[in-house]
Parts: C-alpha cells; sequence; structure tokens
C-alpha cells in the first residue's frame, strides 16, 4: 500500500485552507483555457458533470469534457493518457495499478463522496421489515434455491420472489456482489438485469413480490414508487439515508466514489489543478450533495486534500475490502 | 353452370374473406400510423412544456429543467455535415465507377459488389467498433468530431452507393448512347446528361441515409461522442456530443425532471430531421424541375 512521492511539486497556489482554495480563485480572470478530459464511473458521472459544469462556469475558456464509459472502460482510457481524469465508483484493481505502474503513469486518488446500494422492494410488500445479511446472501447467490419469499425467511409469505438489477458493466453490480457474497461476479442468473436504473425502479413499482438492488440516489428520488428494506448486518436494520451513510451504519452497502488524476495533466495543465482544487471546495461538496451523494466527513476531506497538497501518487485502497471506511483506512495510512 | 344455392354460400364465403384481408391489410397499415401517433403523444405530452426557443440554445448542465440542448443540436448538425461531405462525393464515385465504367462485370467488381450490399446491412454498433480501432485509436484522432464523422461515413457510404446505382440504372441508356455518339467523353456524358438526370433519385438517398444516421447513437457511444461538453465543437479535432446521446442520458438519469428534457429534445432531434429532409427534397425537386 506503499505510495511514492514523485517529485515535489509546489502545490496549488494557495495559503492556509486549502479547501478554500477551489472557490478563492472564482472572482479572478480566468489565466488559461484548454481542455480537461474527464471519463468513468456512470454512478459518479452526474456529479463531476455538474463540477464541470460550474468549473466552465468560473473559467469559460476551458474547454470540460465528460464521458460515462464506466469505471472500467475509464481506467482503460487513463492507461492510455486519453483522459486528465479517471472517475470510479470503486477503488483502482490490482491489476489496473500494476499496468499504470508499467507505463509510468503516476495517479493522485481523490475520494470525493460515498454512495450507498440500496436494497429495494415494492411498497405494498409489508412483510420485509429488514433483511440480514445472510438472507440477502442466500437470495442472491448463484447458487441460490431461494425461489418464494418463504425461502428467505419462513415467515414471509409464499410467493415467488422476482429478482431485478443493474447489467454487469455497472460498478454497482460489482459493488454488490463483492459486499453481499464476498466474491466478485457470484449473482443469480434469473435476475432481470437492466442497463438503466429507471427501468429497474419501473419493475418494482409495478410487481409486488420483486427484490431488487440499486444506487442511492435511485431510491432517493423515487420514495413513493419503491420502498427500501432496512439492512441487518448486526446491529439490527438500517435504513439508507445521508446519515446512515456518512456515519458508517449502513454497513457493508456503502462505498466511496473516486477521481483518479493523472500526475501529469495535473503538473502540466494548469486546468487540471485548478479543477482538482474546484472539485475539493465548496461548489464541488454542492454537487455531491445535489446529486444526492454523501460528503465526506469535515475531518476526512482536510486529511484528502493535504494528500492532494502533498501530491502523494498510488493508491491508499489497492486491498479493501466492501465496507471498509476511509476513515479507518486514512488513519491508519496515517500511522505508517 | 347455373347458380345453385350452394354457389351462393361458396360465393359469400369468398367475398368475406375478401373483407377480411382487406381489414387485415388495413390494420397492417393503421398500425405503424396509430403507434407514431401515439409515441408522438407521448413525447408531446412530456416535452412541450420544456420545449422553448431558450431550451434549445441553452447550454448543457446537470440541473434538470435549466439545462439546454444546443452543444448537441450543433454537435450533430457538424457531425452529419462532415458526413454528409466525405460519404457524398465518395459514395457517388463510386456508384459512378460501379455502374458506368464496369461494364465488363470482373470477378474482382463482382465481389466489390456483394461487400456492399452487405455492409449496407451490418449492425450500426459494428462500424462503432470499426471505427474505435481504425480512427480512434490507430490513426490516433481520439475522440473528437472529425473520427465521428469518419465513422458515421462509413456506416452510410453503402446505402449511398446502393441508392445512387439503382438512380443511374434508371437512366435510360439512350442519354449515355446519344451523348457519346456526338463526340462527348464518358466524363462529359456522365457529367451532363446522366448525373443530371440521376440527381433526384441521388439526393433520395442521401435523404435517406443522412436521415439514419443522425438518429444513430450506438456507433457514436463506441467512439466516444461525450454525456457532457461545456462548448460548441467548431474544429475537427474538437470533443463533441450529438442529440441522441442526449436523449438516451436523460432517458437514465436519477433526477426527475430529466424525462421531460429527453422528451423535449426527441422533438429537437424531429425538427432536424425535418430540416435535414426538408433541404434535400427541396434540392430534389429543384433537380427535377431543371430537367
Amino acid at each position: 500500500m506503499a505510495f511514492a512521492s514523485i517529485g515535489c511539486g509546489h502545490g496549488p497556489d494557495v495559503t492556509g485552507d486549502p479547501i478554500a482554495a477551489g472557490t478563492r480563485t472564482q472572482g479572478e480572470e480566468a489565466p488559461f483555457g484548454g481542455d480537461l478530459l474527464v471519463d468513468g464511473s456512470t454512478t459518479v458521472f452526474p456529479v463531476v458533470q455538474q463540477m464541470g459544469e460550474d468549473f466552465a462556469g468560473v473559467y469559460p475558456d476551458v474547454k470540460v469534457t465528460v464521458n460515462r464509459s464506466g469505471t472500467g472502460s475509464g481506467f482503460q482510457k487513463f492507461l492510455r493518457a486519453d483522459i486528465d481524469i479517471a472517475a470510479a465508483s470503486r477503488s483502482i484493481d490490482p491489476n489496473e495499478d500494476a499496468a499504470l505502474r508499467a507505463k509510468h503513469i503516476a495517479y493522485i486518488e481523490i475520494p470525493i463522496a460515498y454512495d450507498g446500494v440500496s436494497v429495494i422492494v415494492n411498497p405494498q410488500n409489508t412483510w420485509a421489515d429488514k433483511l440480514t445479511l445472510s438472507e440477502l446472501a442466500r437470495a442472491w447467490t448463484s447458487r441460490s434455491t431461494v425461489r418464494y419469499w418463504s425461502d428467505i425467511r419462513p415467515s414471509f409469505p409464499r410467493e415467488r420472489v422476482s429478482f431485478y438489477g443493474p447489467t454487469d458493466n455497472h460498478g454497482t453490480y460489482e459493488y454488490f456482489t463483492e459486499a453481499i457474497m464476498r466474491r466478485k461476479n457470484d449473482l443469480r442468473e434469473d435476475c432481470q438485469k437492466n442497463q438503466e436504473y429507471n427501468a429497474v425502479i419501473q419493475a418494482v413499482s409495478t410487481d409486488k413480490d420483486a427484490l431488487a438492488y440499486v444506487g442511492f440516489n435511485y431510491f432517493d428520488e423515487n420514495k413513493q414508487k419503491v420502498r427500501a428494506v432496512p439492512i441487518d448486518s448486526g446491529n439490527g436494520g438500517v435504513e439508507p439515508s445521508s446519515e446512515t451513510i456518512a456515519n458508517g451504519s449502513y454497513s457493508p452497502l456503502s462505498r466511496p466514489l473516486f477521481l483518479y488524476v493523472s500526475k501529469r495533466s495535473y503538473d502540466t495543465k494548469p486546468q487540471v489543478k485548478a479543477f482538482v482544487w474546484f472539485v475539493l471546495g465548496d461548489r464541488g461538496e454542492q454537487a455531491i450533495a445535489d446529486s444526492k451523494y454523501v460528503s465526506l466527513p469535515k475531518a476526512l476531506r482536510a486529511n484528502v486534500a493535504q494528500n492532494v497538497m502533498a501530491e502523494k501518487t498510488g493508491t491508499f485502497f489497492a486491498s479493501v475490502r466492501p465496507g471498509s471506511r476511509l476513515d479507518d483506512l486514512y488513519s491508519r495510512v496515517a500511522h505508517d | 353452370m347455373g347458380l345453385m344455392p350452394a354457389d351462393n354460400g361458396l360465393l359469400r364465403r369468398r367475398k368475406r374473406i375478401d373483407r377480411l384481408f382487406h381489414a387485415l391489410c388495413f390494420g397492417a397499415a393503421g398500425l405503424g400510423v396509430l403507434l407514431l401517433a401515439l409515441f408522438l403523444y407521448k413525447v408531446l405530452i412530456d416535452g412541450v412544456q420544456r420545449f422553448s426557443w431558450t431550451f434549445i440554445v441553452s447550454n448543457l448542465s446537470s440541473r434538470p429543467g435549466r439545462t439546454g440542448i444546443w452543444p448537441a443540436v450543433v454537435g450533430s448538425t457538424y457531425v452529419m455535415g462532415l458526413t454528409g461531405v466525405i460519404s457524398v462525393p465518395i459514395g457517388v464515385a463510386a456508384a459512378v465507377y460501379l455502374e458506368e465504367f464496369n461494364t465488363r462485370k470482373s470477378r474482382l467488381t463482382e465481389f466489390i459488389q456483394l461487400n456492399i450490399a452487405n455492409l449496407a446491412g451490418v449492425p450500426s454498433i459494428v462500424y462503432g467498433m470499426l471505427g474505435l480501432a481504425v480512427f480512434v485509436r490507430w490513426m490516433a484522432l481520439k475522440e473528437t468530431v472529425l473520427s465521428g464523422a469518419l465513422t458515421m461515413s462509413l456506416l452510410v457510404l453503402p446505402m449511398v452507393i446502393l441508392i445512387t446505382q439503382e438512380a443511374l440504372r434508371a437512366v435510360p441508356k439512350g442519354y449515355r448512347d446519344g451523348s457519346l455518339a456526338l463526340g462527348s467523353t464518358y466524363w462529359q456524358a456522365i457529367r451532363y446528361q446522366v448525373l443530371p438526370s440521376a440527381a433526384p433519385g441521388i439526393f433520395t438517398g442521401i435523404i435517406l441515409a443522412i436521415s439514419r444516421a443522425i438518429g444513430e447513437t450506438a456507433p457514436l457511444i463506441v467512439v466516444g461522442a461525450a454525456a457532457y461538453v461545456s462548448f460548441l465543437p467548431h474544429s475537427l479535432d474538437d470533443r463533441y456530443t450529438v442529440l441522441p446521446i442526449k436523449i438516451f442520458d436523460w432517458a437514465g438519469e436519477a433526477k426527475r425532471g430529466f424525462n421531460e428534457d429527453a422528451a423535449a429534445a426527441i422533438l429537437v432531434l424531429m425538427i432536424v430531421l425535418l430540416v435535414f429532409n426538408s433541404l434535400a427534397i427541396f434540392l430534389r425537386a429543384r433537380a427535377r424541375s431543371r430537367r
């Protein structure tokens, strides 16, 4: 988990609180143009789009492009040095990290927010008051024998369960299977997978016996149509909400979202450096809140900002289990 | 043979089948129109309150209700215009070669002909993969207007070629023979006799090809048309987005309100399509009246 600090750049042109740096430059004359290319996670896209939009509002000469090819595709483009920033709904995996090292592409890792995965049912489903992790695993694993709700818990009615979820190119799929089944790509075959979360919401809202999982923001926007099942990971049922995701009690189904910034772009393109500090500032916070993601706690944000300030490269999260808290990881790194 | 009562029954039965067949055919014709009308109705209901001049000429935004569509309109127009500029000369030249100069069919040209016919039926996503491999990566054009337009040109070329060939075939042989008999060269016969007569048909081909291309989403997603750009593309190496991609994107957004934006964008796409088509129809009509 070592991170090599390549060079010792001068850091952003700020004094004092680095978090305020993003907003500080707002009133000034835009001193640069050029392009800023971001690609990656569909989940992170709405946030980065808003950040890019607001950034372009402050620096109209910068040509901001944000795409959403998916986390994996984003890292591939990052590896080809086609983009400045890769957005990711999971941390970089060891293979991707090794490939980047082999090509001498250094990157700065920036966790920007938390997201939750919500397990949802139809509002008419009155029986599923909460689900434990083992019940979820039993229902969702590829070796599952669950056909009726009563197979999940005997007190549930004997109704056929219909499973829905996103397709496997979604970071949410990967995250859900790893968090619940503790294994990659382990999900029952007869789950109706859809590329679009809205289609999953639509299906669950019309199917009384549905069981599905979606990104927290999709649940949050559709609270009239679907109900989130509280998750019991040993301390009673916890409903997904901004609070439970932020304080870590909605575990293990909350996850950090990341930006991976090319060190070379950060050093050579002033617009990239400015964007990074814009993201870490108040306008970035606003974008996260507007997209219904959950901001990192203040102390952690300061930690992250300090790392960026010191231009630390490499990943802190190479082999992190789903459900781990960033706070813990950062404090561990600090003690190393 | 006199008309027996039994025959009367047979006649009634045949008449009944006739009416049934009529009704079935009418149903088949009406179904498409009905579905289209339903779809248009739904889109109008959803999109009409968002649809305005401000919506058309405003920048893209992550805030539903505040977003515009202008960069996508410009992107679509730019990519499609460039696609036309690239594919029409090449397509028409290829068709002229295959129809006019290739009088003794050789193995090679027959092979080319067969391939063009096949290419016209290849799913568009395959062109996207090809464009990604050749233009974006190998030629290192990156995800720009140029690589998008080149990919779309590949997509529309077979259609332009095939329809131009049809149009050329419809020109009476006497036009060529007459022209050649008067001492003109092949170039002159084609330039002054054949092409002008075939022009209306060729324009129809271009209408159809561009109409197909303008709604294409899949190949452009593959070659990296962006989901968000903060600027208007104005050079060949600019990044871009197009209308169908924004529609696709907004339809899948979590934030409520983007549904209405998607519907309004569909209306804009239809208007752009109508403008493109009427332009081609106008050109066709002019070519026809000149004859």
